[in-house]
């Protein structure tokens, strides 16, 4: 005696009326329309004798991505390709075409593999009604954005079997929301509305699950409408990341910019030379050290030849002083270009006993005095600048490669930008 | 790359905090540092014609300068 794996239920076979061809049902008595494999002549399935509702000659355009008839397990659960159309809606004047491969399990009903742009999606009619505005769609507690709307989603090819009418030519309009990694969508035609929700199926698993295409299908360039970020958890987590750096960036950089002491260590006038002398003795050493040149130049310049002398180890470190300004009118404006005030600014400068010989150039214009101060330990804003870029540099590009790939999504939409 | 990009961002924020910390009050990188040559000081002679004390001149000649 057989088991009940042993059980065979035999498929039933009929001949297509326009081609001769053999037809295979696989979906039993849930299906309603069947289109024939080689003609793709249409047939109402309900009475027993089929009746053929649309008559098509000539090749097919596309070839399904799965034959039908193809098994694949999908959460656990086998299914069956037993139908496949070909759809197209036309938008500023390019046709987007897709695939929808129905999929069919005797204890689990219908599910749709869409193909399009070589991205995967499963989807599934649901019960009930979401709440739909015009942005917004609300289904069991999540929230969908309207993504794009179209009055012309077209059936341009059918194979197989189906669980309602459907023949070429069929027109509906169609609403997609999206919350990636799922859609929902909603089909109105002839009065009748149908909500699916749908969930973006990897490649990788596509195809673990169908197994190899019928033929090869590239990698996707595109972005799909409900495809997931594969930035946006990278995103998050500089998010969180940059923002913690930030707080370390704003108190390290408000405890250098607070202890810096900006101490005067030696102001006097200088004519075309002068020696200063003065002793470092700040707690933070080594450390900077600032001169500080101001002049009355009016158009006309100033050179000195600055020597930072340590005393102690008779070496010596150059800085050169520039005091330019200029200003005129021409051409009907105003014009100005330099100042009449400079800074240099040294690093690492230790403690100790320093002479500044401080020389003006002989070819200088300007020949009145020019009062030099000297600074140990002053703030430099480039500092907390340079800090801010390296603290804020990783997380602005992760952010805003997440931000392109979902400008690329919505470029898509009706919400697209020019 | 996830991780590559985590370990990028953690090792700038610590290369923004130990700049700020230790670079910037010292001057380091982002400022000219003091790079002293040697000089011969010639007593009492000023850098100029009403100065008094040493005049210092740079032992391997002049170096920078209009």
């Amino acid at each position: 005696m057989a088991g009940k794996a042993d059980v065979v239920v035999p498929a039933t076979e009929i001949r297509c009326e326009n081609c001769g061809a053999p037809f295979t049902l696989r979906g039993f008595q849930n299906t309603r329309t069947a289109a024939c494999e080689h003609c793709g002549s249409v047939f109402d399935t309900r009475s027993e004798r089929w009746e053929l509702v649309q008559r098509v000659e000539g090749a097919y355009q596309a070839k399904p991505t799965w034959s039908l008839g193809t098994r694949g397990t999908l959460d656990g659960i086998e299914w069956e390709v037993i139908g496949w159309m070909r759809r197209s809606v036309v938008s500023w004047g390019t046709t987007y075409t897709w695939e929808e491969h129905l999929l069919f399990n005797p204890y689990h009903g219908f599910r749709y593999l869409m193909v399009q742009d070589r991205h995967f999606v499963v989807v599934q009619q649901v019960p009930g009604l979401p709440q739909a505005g015009a942005r917004r769609a609300t289904y069991r507690g999540r929230t969908y954005r309207h993504f794009s709307t179209t009055d012309q989603a077209v059936v341009e090819e059918v194979l197989g079997e189906f669980p309602w009418e459907v023949r070429r030519g069929d027109v509906a309009k169609a609403m997609d929301y999206v919350d990636p990694p799922y859609i929902l969508s909603c089909e109105r035609s002839a009065g009748e509305t149908v909500w699916s929700e749908g969930r973006y199926l990897p490649r990788d698993e596509a195809f673990a699950a169908f197994g190899s295409p019928t033929r090869p299908l590239r990698p996707p360039v595109v972005v799909h409408p409900c495809q997931p970020n594969p930035h946006k958890a990278l995103a998050s987590w500089s998010l969180k990341a940059g923002l913690v750096g930030l707080a370390l960036w704003a108190f390290l950089s408000l405890l250098y910019l607070g202890n810096r002491q900006r101490q005067v260590v030696w102001s006097g006038t200088v004519g075309a030379a002068r020696l200063a002398e003065f002793r470092l003795d700040s707690s933070t050493s080594p450390g900077t050290l600032e001169v500080q040149a101001a002049s009355g130049v009016d158009n006309s310049w100033v050179y000195y030849d600055a020597m930072l002398v340590d005393k102690s180890s008779e070496k010596a470190s150059y800085l050169g002083l520039e005091v330019s300004y200029y200003h005129g009118y021409s051409d009907g404006e105003s014009w100005s270009e330099g100042s009449q005030e400079t800074s240099e600014v040294l690093s690492n400068v230790p403690n100790g006993d320093y002479a500044l010989q401080l020389t003006r150039h002989p070819s200088s214009l300007y020949k009145g005095n020019t009062r030099i101060t000297v600074l140990r330990d002053v703030p430099l804003y480039r500092y907390p600048l340079f800090a801010l870029l390296l603290t804020s540099i990783v997380p602005a590009f992760v952010l805003w490669r997440a931000r392109a790939f979902e400008h690329r999504r919505w470029q898509q939409s009706d919400y697209a930008s020019d | 790359m996830e991780g590559i990009v985590k370990g990028l961002m953690v090792a700038c924020i610590g290369l923004s905090c130990y700049s700020l910390a230790v670079w910037a009050p010292r001057g380091s990188i982002l400022t000219r540092p003091a790079s002293p040559e040697p000089v011969r000081a010639s007593p009492g002679a000023g850098p100029g014609p009403h100065t008094r004390g040493p005049r210092y001149v740079f032992v391997g000649g002049f170096i920078g300068g209009k």
